[in-house]
């Protein structure tokens, strides 16, 4: 049917709706005439099947009008709507617009017309292809493609672009096989921007297909197809796929080797490798790329390794690594870098990290003794970069410190000087603080490593504590003087910071206390700032429990102070001043002290006489308390007369004292004498009279026979011809400062003795609140209450724990031996 | 210099480059201004540029022109849409229009009948599924006719011309379809379709016990990568979207596999509802997809007295499902309620929990009862905006925020210009649109929020 018809159909339809109205109306006789005319005018050719029903009802047309009329109207639409079935329900009419659908009709067309166009199409990618595209018209391809895709030929296009495109690319290819040397790779980034030019006018050409076509039937849109034609014509083609990989290795190994390359040309190969999608860089670059890599840097990493030492080693592999990466940020897809820079660290790093770190004389020990932070950071960073680095540094680092920390706490030469000890340690501590922050970025597990092998090495030498508290005399009683606060604040902290490590505290807490009460009673500490400022460390470290006693001391100190002011202020209402020695006493609570009980001596009858005011004043302020002289830690100032009239303020200890009262009424005191008047502790004894008369240039006494030792035969002259430039002598009293044995096992012996109870406490404890509990675990949880103090022993706690069931605090399960119970 | 001359069809239009930038780069006009094509438009020397001639109708260039510059589409009267789209597919901006006309994400509240559409098929029409890409599917017996968004018809689907149960479309890609259907042997009633050729792309079958083995599909549902179909007796299959392997399977237990499934995105449950008439009581469970087990699970076994339940449809973020009864009372669940699975889970579905806003329906036996369907506003299942669309006789009403009572009550006897009387089939939403398809006259309308 042609166009020319349906128009004419058109108007013809129009009548008979008009028809169809007015024999509605009643018209019924003109109306059927009228039907009959204008079907009769309708053109024979129109429609056969209509014309069929036409020429039939000649007989009776009056009958049949009625169905002529419905039928009439309902076939009209139908065959005007194309396929449209006829309505099921026929039977109740509906009040239904009549509306007539647009006629839908294919256009008859040239057989060749898909041959034509596509030609038409074809030669213009022909053009395209040999950048001869200005005189093409866009608008005329775009119609072209869009009129064959709408007239359904969009499967020839889409076939005949595939075609065509590869034809090109296979042009291409021979032409970059052909390019000689190093100019395949410009002629392959050459034909790729052409390509890509082309495929970008293709694809605006094809937009229509691209949209549609594609869309519906699941293919590949046309950029995609060309870049997937691109890679399998191009660079997956057997002749350039391995030359291209072989040419770009070689770039790449030359810039390694120091040759200046094309970098802009290496940059867009790749791209074009990323173009055409993540798998195939990688299959065809970056893989064999990566095991170049590894070949290169395997060999260079032994070169170097027998070349240079560990410091410039690590140079080099540095520097290696930052060329690495500044290649992947110049032509390389970002995602390599990760992966190439682990090559690297696997290579030069991770693989030769243990003879770096024990390389002989340029390792990681002598970097650390001698101070190589640059080196020492640089290493850090190399090998964390790998899994195992850190560790193998740490590891390293903390047995070198064992082995220094060892030797410098076991040595006996060391030994000698606490002070010198302690500072040592400090000295050590700082160089590695120092190390751990330049070089090792303050990393947290190094510290901790550090913090670790301080604490094996300090606690290998049991005298560790006593030494601590003797260095911290030392800095109270003179070291800080005149120093700032701030300063002293330092080193305190640093005290602390070893404190921290030991195991034992509560020896260094019994050390402390009697280096304490020393400072205190011969009033010789520079500072009560710093004194209480390391007590609140200590409280803040250890607790309320560990240091009320020592607080108790202050108190004491102060409360002594007023006692005193109150006692001389009466003293000297009462009596003549002048005439009786003026006496000081400090009032210590029991307990809070380190006294020693068996302490006693006769006193000078002089003195006899204030302390007894002394105790009436005392005890009538303060009744139901007792009052003890502690003789052995007192001081006493003489006012001496020599044979040539020389007179002196002597600066003695109380039993010098009693000792050197004697000579007032006698010239020769023989030791035996001295001993019964006095009643001093025979070693005491024997100390106080080495001081007075063995000590050159402070001998008030004289000793016959001369010898360096006290005898008990001994006799003792007063020492007429003594002389000393200063009108003060203080006469000390030989005492070592640093415990003798027989003292350090006393010490030791009462911390043995003072950790029973602190352990039968924890052991009760724990089993009031586990009730049942077996042996090993009782240890372990006793030993982690106790740790902050000190670490017991597990046999001695087993003592206790037998000592408990004696004393039916616990009992043995009777089933399992190994199970103790609570009674409550 | 910016200027462009075009010339459509002999008239000329002169506008900016700017304008036609609007188009998008991926347009065919974009393409035409390209230095690829015309050197000559960049060529500072010439001031008054050639012409560029396209062979197309001016008329409904202007309008295209129109909507490029101004981002609104005014259509003159005596213009059809379907014209229009097919020439804005011509320039490559389609998606220009499609955006300019299709109203504002869909407010229940505010909506308009656009459109009404009527199909040729010989059945009634028993079910329509909206695609996300705004166009939809109507299924009259073994036949699914498509349209596409601007509501042309697409070539119809069908599977094998066997009578279909359910269908959908997947939500990442609205050219897909998947439809359930009855089995005929060995063909199998699962399989995937591209909606816009009809052509069936592959075959679902489910893999049990190491035989693959065709069934008969009562319902569907897909997530962002999977497909989710019911069969009849057993249970839920779970299909990989890509490749279209069974990966698994998860009986549901009684009640059969469901009648009805409904994915639920952020909590990563499928909601299985078996109702009459597939099963005598209404059994909703609620399936983990990773475990495999269920979740949560509920039935109507033991309120004798309640009516049927004819559909259910969970509201997600509000932890409940919605259920509608054979006297179109709502009712609501609470899912945070019983759980586990356990039998006495049934307790949780207090008879409070149904709304006596509506006086129930006296019908007479007689009549055939257009039962009340519920669908939800999923687009956004976490905003505020969350509607539940419900059917009555010849009207939708639309549930806002707290759900009762109805917000808006769209009549569509009448309305919309369709004229369809016989009460509503079915509706579905999505795409930004609502469905409604008439029981009668295979008519269906398309409602729209305006922009």
């Amino acid at each position: 049917m042609t166009w020319c018809a349906l128009l004419r159909w058109h108007k013809r339809e129009k009548k008979l709706t008009r028809a169809y109205t007015k024999i509605k109306k009643g018209e019924s006789g003109y109306g059927e005439l009228f039907v009959w005319q204008a079907l009769a005018h309708s053109p024979s050719g129109g429609v056969p099947s209509r014309d069929a029903t036409n020429s039939r009802p000649h007989g009776n047309p009056w009958r049949r009008f009625p169905r002529a009329l419905g039928s009439g109207k309902e076939t009209l639409g139908g065959e005007l709507g194309a396929d449209r079935p006829a309505p099921a329900k026929m039977s109740q009419p509906k009040k239904k617009p009549f509306k007539i659908e647009p006629f839908k009709h294919k256009v008859e067309m040239d057989p060749r017309y898909a041959e034509k166009t596509w030609k038409i199409l074809e030669d213009a990618i022909h053009e395209i292809y040999n950048r001869n595209a200005s005189g093409l018209s866009f608008e005329e391809l775009y119609r072209n493609a869009y009129n064959m895709v709408l007239h359904k030929y969009g499967e020839k296009l889409y076939a005949g672009l595939e075609t065509t495109m590869t034809q090109h690319l296979q042009e291409f290819s021979r032409v970059i096989e052909a390019a000689q040397g190093g100019l395949f790779l410009e002629e392959l980034n050459g034909k790729w921007s052409e390509h890509n030019k082309a495929l970008q006018m293709i694809r605006d050409i094809l937009m229509y297909m691209d949209r549609t076509y594609v869309q519906n039937s699941s293919k590949t849109p046309v950029h995609e197809l060309g870049l997937n034609l691109w890679r399998d014509t191009i660079v997956r083609c057997p002749t350039i796929k391995d030359r291209l990989r072989d040419t770009l290795l070689d770039l790449v190994h030359r810039e390694r080797t120091g040759e200046v390359i094309n970098r802009g040309l290496m940059r867009n190969i790749t791209k074009m490798l990323m173009d055409l999608g993540v798998a195939v860089y990688e299959e065809e670059f970056e893989k064999p790329f990566l095991d170049a890599a590894a070949d290169f840097y395997r060999i260079e990493s032994q070169q170097f390794l027998e070349s240079s030492d560990c410091a410039d080693y690590l140079k080099k592999a540095e520097r290696r690594l930052n060329e690495e990466m500044d290649r992947v940020t110049h032509y390389l897809f970002p995602r390599s870098e990760p992966k190439i820079t682990s090559v690297v660290d696997r290579e030069m790093i991770g693989h030769h990290m243990k003879l770096l770190v024990e390389m002989e004389n340029s390792g990681l020990v002598s970097m650390l003794t001698d101070d190589k932070y640059d080196d020492l950071a640089r290493m850090y960073s190399l090998f964390r970069r790998v899994t195992t680095g850190l560790q193998t540094i740490r590891d390293l680092m903390t047995s070198h410190l064992r082995e220094v920390g060892k030797n410098l706490v076991v040595d006996p030469e060391r030994l000698k000087d606490p002070v010198e000890f302690v500072q040592r340690l400090l000295d050590e501590k700082d160089k590695y603080d120092r190390i751990i922050r330049s070089s090792f970025s303050n990393d947290k597990t190094f510290q901790n490593a550090l913090n670790s092998a301080f604490e094996y090495f300090i606690n290998l030498n049991a005298r560790s504590p006593e030494f601590i508290s003797l260095f911290v005399d030392d800095k109270l009683r003179k070291g800080l003087k005149g120093v700032s606060e701030e300063d002293i604040e330092t080193v305190l902290d640093k005290v602390m910071m070893l404190f921290r490590y030991l195991q034992e505290k509560d020896v260094f807490e019994k050390y402390y206390k009697q280096h304490l009460a020393k400072r205190l009673l011969s009033g010789r500490t520079i500072s009560d700032d710093a004194e209480r400022s390391l007590i609140v460390k200590l409280k803040t470290e250890c607790g309320y429990q560990f240091t009320s006693k020592l607080e108790g001391m202050f108190t004491d100190m102060k409360t002594s102070r007023d006692t005193m002011q109150g006692f001389s202020s009466m003293m000297a209402n009462c009596e003549q001043p002048g005439e009786a020695p003026t006496l000081s006493v400090q009032v210590l609570t029991t307990g809070s002290w380190p006294t020693q009980s068996g302490a006693r001596c006769n006193l000078p009858t002089e003195i006899l006489s204030v302390c007894d005011k002394f105790k009436t004043y005392y005890l009538s302020t303060h009744t139901g308390r007792r009052l003890t002289w502690q003789t052995n830690m007192g001081t006493a100032d003489l006012k001496a007369t020599f044979g040539n009239g020389a007179r002196h303020e002597l600066n003695v200890s109380t039993y010098q004292m009693c000792v050197l009262m004697l000579f007032n009424m006698a010239d020769k005191v023989t030791y035996r004498e001295i001993e019964q008047a006095t009643d001093i502790p025979a070693a005491d004894l024997k100390r106080c009279l080495q001081s007075l008369a063995l000590v050159k240039g402070k001998n008030v006494l004289r000793k016959e026979p001369m010898s360096k030792d006290i005898n008990e035969d001994d006799v003792f002259l007063f020492n007429d011809k003594f002389a000393s430039k200063l009108y003060k002598v203080k006469i000390s009293t030989v005492v070592a400062q640093k415990e003798s044995e027989p003292e350090k096992q006393e010490t030791r012996q009462k911390v043995e003795e003072d950790r029973k109870p602190q352990i039968e406490a924890a052991i009760v404890r724990i089993m009031k609140s586990r009730r049942v509990l077996d042996h090993n675990n009782i240890v372990s949880e006793v030993t982690k209450q106790l740790q902050a103090r000190f670490l017991p022993n597990p046999a001695v706690i087993k003592k206790r724990i037998e000592s408990l069931i004696e004393r039916e605090f616990l009992e043995r399960d009777k089933v399992d031996r190994k199970l103790y119970r609570y009674l409550a | 210099s910016d200027r462009v001359r075009i010339n459509v069809g002999g008239t000329p239009f002169i506008t900016s480059s700017t304008t036609i930038a609007n188009a998008g780069a991926d347009s065919m006009l974009c393409s035409l201004l390209n230095e690829n094509w015309e050197p000559a438009t960049r060529d500072p020397q010439r001031h008054e540029q050639d012409e560029i001639f396209i062979d197309r109708d001016p008329a409904l260039f202007a309008v295209l022109l129109d909507l490029l510059r101004t981002g609104e589409l005014r259509t003159p009267h005596g213009i059809p849409h379907g014209m229009l789209v097919r020439e804005a597919v011509f320039y490559g901006i389609d998606r220009h229009v499609k955006a300019a006309s299709w109203g504002s994400p869909l407010d229940g509240n505010r909506v308009r009948c656009r459109a009404s559409v009527r199909g040729r098929a010989t059945t009634d029409a028993v079910a329509i599924r909206a695609s996300p890409g705004g166009g939809c599917g109507v299924a009259h017996g073994p036949m699914i006719h498509v349209y596409d968004w601007s509501l042309e018809e697409l070539p119809p689907v069908t599977l094998d011309f066997m009578s279909v149960n359910d269908f959908g479309f997947l939500p990442r890609n609205p050219l897909r379809m998947v439809v359930c259907a009855a089995d005929r042997g060995d063909i199998g009633g699962l399989g995937c379709v591209n909606a816009a050729t009809g052509k069936l792309i592959q075959r679902m079958k489910l893999e049990l016990d190491d035989s693959s083995r065709s069934f008969m599909a009562l319902a569907c549902a897909s997530s962002d990568c999977e497909v989710f179909a019911s069969s009849r007796m057993r249970g839920v299959g779970i299909w990989d979207q890509e490749s279209g392997r069974n990966v698994g399977f998860v009986t549901s237990g009684e009640g059969g596999g469901g009648s009805k499934l409904q994915w639920l995105p952020s909590s990563n449950l499928l909601l299985v509802a078996s109702m009459f008439p597939h099963s005598d009581h209404c059994f909703l469970t609620l399936l983990d997809r990773r475990q495999r087990t269920k979740a949560w699970e509920w039935s109507d076994c033991e309120m004798r007295s309640q009516p049927l339940i004819m559909d259910a449809v969970a509201i997600q973020n509000r932890n409940m499902i919605c259920v509608v009864d054979q006297s179109d009372e709502l009712g609501f669940i609470d899912t945070r309620m019983g759980g586990g699975g356990g039998g006495g889970s049934g307790a949780a579905f207090a008879p409070a929990c149904w709304s006596h806003m509506f006086q129930r329906l006296k019908r007479s036996e007689m009549e055939e009862h257009l039962y009340s369907k519920l669908r939800i506003n999923a687009s956004d299942p976490s905003s505020e905006n969350l509607q539940l669309f419900s059917t009555r006789e010849e009207a939708v009403l639309v549930h806002s925020c707290s759900l009762l009572p109805a917000t808006a009550r769209l009549s569509v006897s009448g309305g919309g210009g369709g004229g369809g009387s016989g009460g509503i089939a079915d509706i579905d939403v999505g795409g930004d649109r609502l469905f409604v398809l008439h029981s009668d006259e295979n008519l269906f309308d398309v409602w729209e929020s305006p922009p």
